[in-house]
This record gives C-alpha cells, sequence and structure tokens, in this order.
C-alpha cells in the first residue's frame, strides 16, 4: 500500500479508539472531550488525505499502472477486513472503479475477482441495515447479488480459469444465497444448487488446492439459515425437511465434537438455530420450543460480557417475542416473564464495558429495536430506546438532547404569542390550563428531540467509523433513519413522536427533502413535526454526529435557515429566530448542547443523572 | 313505400301449435296497426289476437311460424297514425318532463356545491385565526369546487351532444395510448380502493384506428370509473378491449367490456341506468360522488358514433359493461426483419406478459430467452457474451421489482456496453423516474398492457450495433468539455467523438470560461467541467459562466467530472450552478443520455 493509505488506516484504527465511548472509563468528563476534540482533527486529516492523493488517482485511474492498482485493491481491502470494517462506503467506490477499469481492459479473471469484492463489501453493508425491510431491503439485496450472479456465469468455463479464479467464482455461487428473498423456497432452491456444484467431482478435480471441506461446511450452515426467523411450524415437504435437517444435524453434530474438544459448552446461538429448524420442520411442538427458548435465556450469568451471553440476554428476547407474536394466545401466561426479561437485558446494557461492545452487540441490539412487545405496566418501547441510546450510541444522545433543548425553546416562544398552535394534537388540545400545556409541549418536544434520530440505531455502524466527510452514498445510506424511525407508531409510548423522527428533514412546503411520501399534512403532530425539523437543522452541523462541539458560527445556521424560511422551515417557527431572546437561548444551546448531552450521559452512566427534559 | 313492403313489414311470429301456440315476437308495425304495446301481445294467442284479419302464414326453419298481415284496411291505417301519435304525445310529455326534471336536478346539484362554497368561506372568514377551522373550511371549499366543476362539465357535455353540436371527429390514434392513458388515470383510483384491476388486451387485431379519440376515453372512463367507484374496497375489475372484423375491410368493431363485482343493479335501476341523474344507493357505499351525468352522456356518444351499448346486472353481484363502436383502421404493419435471427433476453418474474412476448417475436423471426429473476439474467448474460452471443435486447417485465429495476439495469448496461437496448415494460407512469432509468442504462419504455405493435416498435426502432442509429446521432450537438488531464481529454474525444457530437477543448476553468463566453448564445450544449484545474477549478468556471450576461449562461447544462463522492463536495458543486455530477472514471454512457437530456 502507499503510504497515505497507511497513514489513513492508521487514522480510522485511532479515530475508532478515541470516539469508542467508554463513558464509565472517562478519568473526567472533560478528558473525554479531549479525545473527541482529537478525533476531530483527525477526521479533518482523513479528508484531506483523500482529497489531496486518492481522489487524483481516480480522476486519472485509466492510467494507473498494475502496480497502482493492485494497492488500490489492497487498501480497499483492508478497509473492510476484520471483525469491525473501518470504511465500508470508500472500500465500496474503490472496487467499483477498478471493476470499471478492469471492464475496460476486458481482463476477465480480475474482472471475476472485482465482482466477488465488490459483492462482499455490499453484503457487508446489506447487514448493518437490520431493520430495513421491504423495497429498500431488496435493493441493497439485488446490487449485491448482480455482482456475485455476473462472476459465478463464469463457472461454465471453470477449465479457462487458475485455483484462485476458481474459488472466487464458487464462493459467488455460494452467496448469491446472502440477502433477503421474497420468497425461503427460492433460497432453498440456491442452496441445493450451490450443494450440487460442490459435490460435482469436475470442479473439485479442477481445483483440488481448494478447501472443498470448509465450502461444504459454509453451505450446510446456509441450508441452516434458509428459513425465515419466524417460520412457522410445518409447511415443508419431505424432500425439505430432509434437506434441512440433513445440514443441521451434521453441522450440529461437528460444532459438539469441537466445543467438546476445546471443553466448552455450545454457545445459544449455535444451539438455538438447531432447535428452530426441529420446530419449523414440525419435530418438536411449540411448547417445546419456547421452553428451550426460556431455558437458554434463564441459563445466561448477566456478569458475564462474552456474546453468547450478549447473545441470550440481548438478542433472544427479541427471537422469542418474534415467535410469541405469530401465537398470540400464548401470550399472555408469560406477560411477567417477557417484562423480567426486558428489565434483565437494561440492567445488562447498564453494565456492557466498552471494551466488550462489538458490531455483534449492535446487531444484538438492533434485533431487539425492531421486535418489542410493549405491555401495559411493562417496559415501554420508549424507555428501551432511550437506554439503548445512552449506553450504546451517546452520540445519538448528545445531539438529541441539543436538539431537544432547542426545541423547547422554540416551542414556548410559539406558545406564548398562539397558545392553541399545538391544539392539532388531540392530547394538547385536551388540557384547559395555559401552564399545564405550556408543561405538556416542552417535554413533548424535548422527548421528540431525544428521539428524532432513533432510525440511526439500525445502522450505527455503517457510518462515522473513519471520521472523514460523509460520501454521497453514506449520506444517501443515511435518509434510511427516516424509514427505520417508522416503527415508533407501533408502541403507544412512542407512536406521537414517529412522525417528528419520519418528517424532520421533509420541506416544510413538500418540494425537498426526503422522505418522498411524507404527507406533512396529514400529520397530526405537524407543528411538532416544524419546530423539530428547525432545531434539527440548527445543530446538525459539522455531519459528524461524535464531534461535541460546531466549526462554523452560529449564525451562519440562523441565516441560511431564514433563507429557507417557507420553504424548508415553516415560517411559523423561524419568526423565533427573529427574537433576540430567543436567538441568545438558542445560541447557548448551539455552543453548550451537545457537550451537556454527553455530560448527562457520562452522568448516568455514574448513576448521578437525574431525568432531563 | 310500395304495399309489398307493407305487408312485409307487418308481421310476427308465433312458435307451437293449435290452442298451446304462442306469439314470440311483434313487429312494431303491427303493433301500430292493432294499436297494441308488444309487450301487451307476447305469449298470447295468435289467433286471439288478430281475430278477424287476413294473415298468411309460412314455417320458418327454427319450428316457428310467420304471420303477415295481408291488407291494411282503413280502419288500420287511422289506427296506426293515432298510435303514432299517441306515442309521439306521450315522448313529447316525457321529454318535456325530463326537461323539467333535468333542469330541476341540475338546479340542485349545482346550487348545492355553491352553497357548501359561500358557507365555508364565510366560516373561515369569522374564524380567520383559528387556523384549524380555516384549514378545515378550505378543504372542503376544495372538494365542493371540485364537484361543482365536473358537474359544469358534464351539463355542458350533454348539452353538447343533445343539440348536435358535439361533432365526432375521424383521426388517427394508437388504441395503445389510449390504454395507457386509461391504465394511468384510472390504476390509482383503482389503487386507492384495493381494487384489482386487469386489462386484458389480447384480442386486439388492429392498433392503429381512426375515430374520435377524446371521446372514447371519456366512454371508457366513465364506465370504468363507475366500476371503481360502485365496488367495495377489495373488488375486481375486469376490463377487455378485442376487435373484429366489420362490414368492409377498412373496418374494425372494437368491443369493449367492463366487468366488476360491485353492487350490481336492481332491474327498475336497470331500467333507468341511462337517464341523467340517476345515481345508484347503496348504504354498504355510503354517499358516491358524482354528478348522475356520466351514462347518459357515455350512452349518447356511444350511439352518436354508430356503436351500442348494453348492460346486464345483478343486484349485489355486479356489473357488465359492453360497448361495441365500428371505427375505421389504418393497414400499415410493422416491418419486424430486423428481428430475424436475433434474440431477445426477457427478465419477467411471474408471467403476465411472458407468453405474449415469446410468441410475437417468435412469430417475426427472433429467439426468446425468458429468465425469471435478474439474478439469472445476469449470469445467463455473463454467459453469452463468452460465447459471443450477446442478446440484440432485453426487456426488462413490468413485474420485476420497482425497488430493484432500476439496479438491474445498471447492471446489465455496465455488463453489455453502450449498444444493446435496454428497454423498460411498465404499466405505471414513468414519468417520475424516467431520467433515473435512462442514467441508469433503461434505453425506452414500453407501456402495458403490452400490444404487438407497440412491441415490435420498441425493438425495431430502437438503435442498434448495426441498425438505425438516429437516436445514437449526435452530431448536431456541441459540447465544450474543461479537462486538465491530457490522457482524459484523449479518451474522452475518442468515446464521445463515436457520437458525432463537435467536440471543443479546454484545459482549464479560465479557458473554458473564455471559450463559452465567446461563442454564440445557444451554441454549446453540454459543459463537462473537471474540477481540480489549475488556472481556474471547475465550481469558480461554473459560478463566472452562470454570471454571465446572456440567455443560455442560466440554461447550459455543466456536468461535473469528478472521482470526489464527499457529500459536501457534490453540494458545492450544485451551489456552484453545475446540474450535474459524473464520477470518474466516467462511463460515457452516462454522456450519451445526457446528450440526450439536453436534446430534449
Amino acid at each position: 500500500m502507499e503510504p497515505y493509505q497507511e497513514k489513513y488506516i492508521q487514522n480510522c484504527r485511532t479515530y475508532q479508539e478515541l470516539t469508542a465511548l467508554d463513558l464509565l472509563n472517562w478519568s473526567s468528563f472533560d478528558a473525554a472531550m479531549e479525545q473527541f476534540r482529537r478525533a476531530g482533527l483527525l477526521a479533518e486529516e482523513n479528508t484531506i488525505l483523500l482529497q489531496e492523493k486518492l481522489l487524483p488517482v481516480l480522476d486519472q485511474l485509466y492510467e494507473q499502472d498494475d502496480g497502482t492498482l493492485t494497492c488500490l485493491e489492497e487498501f480497499a481491502d483492508t478497509l473492510t477486513a476484520g471483525r469491525q470494517p473501518l470504511d465500508l462506503a470508500l472500500a465500496e467506490q474503490l472496487h467499483t472503479a477498478l471493476l470499471n477499469v478492469h471492464r475496460r481492459s476486458k481482463r476477465r479473471e480480475r474482472i471475476i475477482k472485482a465482482l466477488y469484492k465488490l459483492g462482499m463489501v455490499r453484503y457487508q453493508t446489506w447487514n448493518m441495515l437490520t431493520g430495513i425491510d421491504g423495497p429498500t431491503a431488496e435493493q441493497y439485496t439485488a446490487r449485491m447479488r448482480y455482482c456475485f450472479a455476473e462472476a459465478s456465469g463464469y463457472l461454465k468455463y471453470y477449465q479457462e480459469f487458475d485455483e484462485e479464479t476458481l474459488s472466487y467464482i464458487l464462493r459467488s455461487l455460494a452467496n448469491i444465497y446472502l440477502g433477503s428473498f421474497a420468497d425461503w423456497r427460492e433460497r432453498l432452491g440456491v442452496v441445493r444448487h450451490t450443494m450440487q456444484v460442490f459435490t460435482d467431482d469436475r470442479y473439485r478435480a479442477a481445483a483440488p488446492g481448494l478447501p472443498w471441506e470448509r465450502y461444504m461446511d459454509a453451505v450446510h450452515r446456509q441450508m441452516l439459515s434458509v428459513l425465515p426467523h419466524s417460520f412457522p411450524e410445518g409447511n415443508l415437504s419431505p424432500d425439505e425437511v430432509e434437506d434441512v435437517m440433513d445440514s443441521a444435524l451434521l453441522i450440529y453434530e461437528r460444532q459438539l465434537q469441537q466445543a467438546a474438544q476445546e471443553a466448552k459448552d455450545l454457545e445459544a446461538s449455535r444451539l438455538l438455530p438447531y432447535s428452530r429448524i426441529e420446530f419449523s420442520c414440525g419435530l418438536i411442538s411449540k411448547e417445546a420450543f419456547l421452553s428451550y427458548m426460556e431455558e437458554l435465556m434463564d441459563a445466561a450469568a448477566p456478569a458475564r460480557f462474552d456474546s453468547d451471553t450478549s447473545y441470550r440476554i440481548i438478542s433472544m428476547p427479541a427471537f422469542y417475542v418474534q415467535y410469541l407474536l405469530q401465537m398470540p394466545g400464548l401470550i399472555p401466561p408469560r406477560r411477567k416473564y417477557i417484562d423480567q426479561l426486558y428489565a434483565r437485558m437494561l440492567d445488562y446494557i447498564r453494565t456492557i464495558p466498552a471494551a466488550e461492545v462489538s458490531e455483534a452487540t449492535y446487531l444484538h441490539m438492533r434485533q431487539t429495536l425492531s421486535v418489542f412487545l410493549e405491555q401495559e405496566g411493562g417496559l415501554p418501547y420508549l424507555e428501551l430506546a432511550r437506554s439503548m441510546m445512552l449506553w450504546l450510541a451517546p452520540e445519538l444522545y448528545a445531539h438529541g438532547y441539543a436538539v431537544g433543548r432547542m426545541a423547547q425553546v422554540l416551542s414556548q416562544a410559539i406558545l406564548s404569542g398562539e397558545p392553541g398552535y399545538f391544539d392539532d394534537i388531540p392530547q394538547i388540545a385536551a388540557l384547559a390550563g395555559r401552564l399545564e400545556k405550556l408543561r405538556a409541549v416542552s417535554k413533548l418536544s424535548f422527548t421528540a428531540g431525544i428521539l428524532h434520530d432513533i432510525g440511526k440505531l439500525s445502522f450505527t455502524s455503517l457510518y462515522d467509523h473513519a471520521g472523514r466527510q460523509l460520501l454521497s452514498s453514506e449520506a444517501e445510506a443515511l435518509r434510511l433513519h427516516t424509514e427505520t424511525a417508522r416503527r415508533l407508531q407501533n408502541y403507544p409510548s412512542t407512536e406521537l413522536y414517529a412522525d417528528a423522527a419520519r418528517g424532520h428533514h421533509r420541506w416544510y412546503d413538500g418540494s425537498g427533502g426526503f422522505p418522498e411520501d411524507f404527507r406533512r399534512q396529514e400529520s397530526a403532530t405537524r407543528a411538532l413535526v416544524d419546530v423539530i425539523a428547525l432545531s434539527n437543522f440548527l445543530d446538525s452541523e459539522p455531519d459528524n454526529a461524535k464531534l461535541p462541539y460546531h466549526t462554523s458560527p452560529f449564525e451562519d445556521r440562523v441565516r441560511e435557515a431564514l433563507r429557507l424560511e417557507g420553504r424548508r422551515f415553516s415560517p411559523l417557527v423561524t419568526v423565533c429566530l427573529r427574537d433576540p431572546s430567543v436567538l441568545e437561548q438558542l445560541k447557548t444551546l448551539y455552543e453548550t448542547g451537545r457537550r451537556e448531552g454527553y455530560d448527562y450521559c457520562f452522568r448516568h452512566a455514574l448513576g448521578t443523572a437525574e431525568q432531563p427534559g | 313505400m310500395s304495399e309489398e313492403r307493407r305487408i312485409y313489414r307487418d308481421y310476427l311470429l308465433a312458435r307451437g301449435e293449435g290452442p298451446d301456440r304462442r306469439i314470440t315476437y311483434v313487429s312494431p308495425e303491427l303493433c301500430q296497426v292493432l294499436g297494441v304495446s308488444a309487450g301487451d301481445l307476447l305469449d298470447r294467442d295468435p289467433a286471439a289476437v288478430l281475430r278477424g284479419r287476413a294473415m298468411s302464414e309460412a314455417p320458418l326453419p327454427d319450428g316457428q311460424s310467420i304471420l303477415v298481415l295481408e291488407s291494411n284496411t282503413l280502419t288500420d291505417e287511422l289506427r296506426q297514425v293515432n298510435f303514432a301519435l299517441q306515442q309521439a304525445l306521450q315522448a313529447a310529455e316525457a321529454a318535456n318532463e325530463a326537461k323539467s326534471s333535468f333542469l330541476s336536478n341540475m338546479s340542485h346539484d349545482i346550487r348545492t356545491p355553491m352553497n357548501a362554497i359561500i358557507g365555508m368561506t364565510n366560516i373561515a372568514l369569522n374564524h380567520s385565526d383559528e387556523k384549524r377551522r380555516v384549514l378545515d373550511c378550505l378543504k372542503k371549499i376544495q372538494t365542493a369546487s371540485n364537484h361543482l366543476l365536473s358537474l359544469i362539465n358534464d351539463v355542458l357535455d350533454m348539452s353538447r351532444i343533445d343539440s348536435g353540436k358535439a361533432t365526432i371527429t375521424e383521426e388517427e390514434f394508437s388504441l395503445a395510448d389510449l390504454v395507457h392513458d386509461l391504465n394511468l388515470m384510472l390504476r390509482p383510483q383503482a389503487e386507492a380502493k384495493s381494487h384489482t384491476l386487469t386489462l386484458d388486451v389480447t384480442g386486439i387485431l388492429q392498433e392503429e384506428l381512426i375515430g374520435d379519440v377524446l371521446y372514447l376515453r371519456q366512454i371508457f372512463v366513465n364506465i370504468i370509473g363507475n366500476a371503481v367507484k360502485y365496488t367495495p374496497d377489495g373488488g375486481l375489475i375486469q376490463v377487455a378491449f378485442s376487435s373484429r372484423p366489420g362490414e368492409n375491410p377498412r373496418q374494425i368493431l372494437l368491443d369493449f367490456s367492463c366487468k366488476d363485482n360491485g353492487i350490481g343493479m336492481s332491474p327498475e335501476f336497470l331500467q333507468r341506468v341511462f337517464l341523467p341523474f340517476e345515481r345508484a344507493q347503496n348504504t354498504t357505499l355510503g354517499k358516491v360522488e358524482g354528478t348522475g351525468l356520466g351514462m347518459a352522456i357515455t350512452k349518447s356518444l356511444v350511439e352518436q358514433m354508430g356503436g351500442s351499448i348494453h348492460v346486464e346486472s345483478e343486484l349485489g353481484q355486479g356489473s357488465l359493461f359492453t360497448v361495441s363502436i365500428p371505427l375505421s383502421a389504418e393497414t400499415s404493419g410493422e416491418n419486424t426483419d430486423a428481428l430475424i435471427g436475433r434474440t431477445i433476453l426477457v427478465v419477467q418474474p411471474g408471467d403476465p406478459h411472458a407468453d405474449f412476448i415469446r410468441e410475437c417475436l417468435t412469430q417475426s423471426g427472433a429467439t426468446v430467452v425468458v429468465l425469471p429473476s435478474g439474478t439469472e439474467a445476469v449470469t445467463w448474460l455473463t454467459q453469452a457474451q463468452v460465447e459471443g452471443s450477446a442478446p440484440y435486447a432485453v426487456l426488462l417485465g413490468s413485474a420485476i421489482d420497482e425497488a430493484v429495476v432500476l439496479d438491474l439495469a445498471s447492471h446489465l448496461r455496465n455488463q453489455l456496453g453502450n449498444h444493446v437496448p435496454i428497454l423498460l415494460l411498465s404499466d405505471r407512469d414513468w414519468g417520475p423516474i424516467e431520467y433515473a432509468a435512462q442514467r441508469a442504462g433503461v434505453t425506452g419504455f414500453i407501456p402495458c398492457p403490452l400490444f404487438r405493435g407497440r412491441l415490435l416498435h420498441a425493438l425495431c426502432g430502437t438503435p442498434t450495433q448495426a441498425g438505425d442509429e438516429e437516436q445514437n446521432d449526435f452530431s448536431d450537438m456541441r459540447i465544450l468539455l474543461a479537462e486538465d488531464n491530457l490522457l482524459n481529454r484523449e479518451i474522452a474525444l475518442e468515446l464521445i467523438g463515436e457520437t458525432g457530437a463537435h467536440i471543443d477543448t479546454a484545459e482549464d476553468g479560465q479557458q473554458a470560461l473564455d471559450a463559452f463566453a465567446a461563442s454564440a448564445e445557444g451554441f454549446y450544449d453540454l459543459i463537462l467541467m473537471d474540477i481540480q484545474m489549475p488556472v481556474m477549478d471547475g465550481c469558480e468556471a461554473t459560478r463566472r459562466i452562470r454570471a454571465l450576461d446572456r440567455s443560455d449562461a442560466k440554461t447550459v447544462t455543466i456536468a461535473a467530472m469528478t472521482a470526489n463522492a464527499f457529500a459536501e463536495d457534490v453540494q458545492k458543486t450544485r451551489q456552484a450552478g453545475m446540474n450535474e455530477h459524473l464520477s470518474k472514471p466516467i462511463d460515457f454512457k452516462y454522456v450519451e443520455e445526457l446528450l440526450r437530456h439536453c436534446r430534449r
């Protein structure tokens, strides 16, 4: 790799260390803020490195020699290697550029390799978008899958390629299985086809040096995952049962053997899939399956912070609830138990040391946020979301805190002139007293601020690794946070905030912003949406959420907001920006809001914080 | 009229023997002679009815007998005249009553929304401080205004038709276009009520017709619109178009049917369905919006065109409207020689059009490969290219998920290069996605429901490697290329040059600015601007170009060429005045798409 590439990678690693928010291990709040300041400088350095060193190379990519292209490939590979990728978006851009160059040169081996690598980067990106369903998930799946499909098309000419290229072709074929499928049987067909190919002697003879047993192992694992997570019992043909159970048994036995050799117990993440398949194949009853899940969850030791315990305590309740939602008759006797699971989960999250927080932790957390059962008298979804933010994504909480405080200032200013401004919200309209109304709106505004970016919890790992400016592809992906925020409307504790979370980027006059299908006029809480939209804009610079400070003057933000008055922002809200006393309060919050938010996270970790807002 | 002819008009048909004989049909003329309506005569014993009258009788092949009145006496003539006068009087009275009823209904129906508008306006004025109240009033005013407008339009239509001022024009039109318009207009309404709306056009013989397309559209919109309105949510509406030969080789009969499983009509209402202001009331649907003139207008228009309209309906089960209209047909067909021996790749999950496409194209001599998924298509294409048999064209079916079709098009385009057309079948309005689709590599759209002629024209008319390249001929266009790197400039000149466009080059932003300023207004169609350049960078050059005092300074398309994909920097290029952002290494198909876009 080139020196600038090595430097960039080193900076990424350092940035991640500096911004790993080990709240309990901060020697002091000021020390933590100093860490962030240093991280901010690294972010600037990374951006300049790319602008001055990488972009000129990409500008003239067609004239680069093979050595430079190989360096770029190695650079891209390093950015995605390891437990936690360093910079997925940049890696994708590099692999896309390399693929274009190789297509132009028509060198098939390089095209195949580039397709495989691009597909893998796209898979890693897709994998981080937990909670994204429907068309968007399909889109990301499709982009990944076409790369693998094209590469695997060369299998027919396997005799023309060396072993390394053939391994890319075979792995591409197997990877078509990845991503979402509209119909699980389609996925089953893909896995069956892969198994056929991998057991075909022709290919084994052509590339005897390839790790065929490892490939087969991977295909058998794929077979275990063919059925969707909440697949009901029965509904499989005998052939399908045979295929799935064959692979399940094989993998399960190998795992048991390995665990015995290592003198360890098998992890729940290995035990559960086998039991799930037995249930789906109709081999055990639903009561037996649920009991088994309860047994696995109950066996977790909350004092341990390994991935198995994290899986049992954070992730498994989500699967458990997902199955129960399909069998609602079985929920009532388990209500108390579910509450206990959630309470234990919260306690656990509060005590995870930063060193133990990994990509798997975030995945488990996202799974729980995606499937939750809010019960009367039980843990509100609002509390779960808030806790997750505080502990695992405090940068989101800090920004939300600043936005919430600004929203409070704006709301109070508006109400002083127009007491009925928020009366479209039935709960506010029902309040008779002016003071009562003011308090309620203030609380509403603050909570809406805290939750407005909750959708970003679904892909906290996708952005902001390297600290550099966002690439346009990342900016596009980040917009999805308004889609994942839809789930707020599913829970009584958060339904009031759903529109503010969905619509705070949509322009007031409907002429811009996102999501396009958000109709402001149809929202009963549109007054709140307008307030959050402006507050979020004021606090959104720079776009690096982790930094507890701003890099441009407050006056610039205000000027821009007023320029967009009536278009992006409601004039009934921006009018407050002409009030000097309001401006003064907002400016103070602009300068200190995020710090206060981080401070709250810090004191919350110590157990000394009072509930703000 | 000759005596012979008069005799043959006064007749009836009967079936059976002796006292069991019964009348099955009576001609109107005989009714007049007898002074009795046909309904009163049917199923009666002809001997009793025709007592005292001389009739000639002859057997018919179907077992009935025809009885013809032999003579017409003076009494009969008087009776005939009286009957006719009686009928005329009844018709005049009915028309007068209808006119009074029409005016009364119309007056009421116009006053109702007007009252709403005036009332709501007053309320809004009296509560101007209450935002919620004002908003509510404005919404109601909007609804009432729209209703009033459609009422006035329908009344004017009725008036025009009744007074003979509605002239039927004869102009060439495409049935495919008409059906596509209907789909665009009505499908959203159907989807809003979760209806399944199917459009079957497989029975069409001729697509290029001559007739009054505006009135035809009105007829079909009225009928299908009613089906949507009068069917409870989640219903099924099946529309079919077919055609059959007419009386002469240049005439066809266009048959249209619309079947729904809606609320249906009672026998009593069926008698009145084509009368003005008749609207079915049904508690399950609640109040149905409409003026009540649609069917009256529809019937009038159909009959003015020489056609016929029928309705069958059962209360609670649904209705079936059938319309048949004679139209003239254009005889030109598509020359499909270009497809002989070619391979067409069709990506179509499910089966909506696959069989039809296969049949159409196979008949034209092409080989059709139909694959059910984009993944399989990409794999197939890989192998086809290795074997040197890339397809002539690619069709992406309407059943491909909207979320992924553009990504599929983009990937296929990257595999295929620039010259193979990729066509998108779509039953939706593609306007909103047209530009994004073209940037993704889609060459064109084929509307659904799918017509043979439209499909063949799209394939035979699109440019190919060896075929017609009018669409790819940009020899009338001028590009200013600002690029400091020599090799990049040479590559761009070579690749863009293939399109025929004239290219001027500049080595830095200052040269680009000078070249543009020195050119005549409208000289350049497109400026490709590198960002990082010596002397003056691309953003500054763009700002200065946009600030020039000439009409094309603001409108000329300027596209940034850069590998820089930072969101903030993309924003900066836009703020500088650039319209597009092309990532390096540049894929020159995007340049072609830009040129096409500029041409429009």
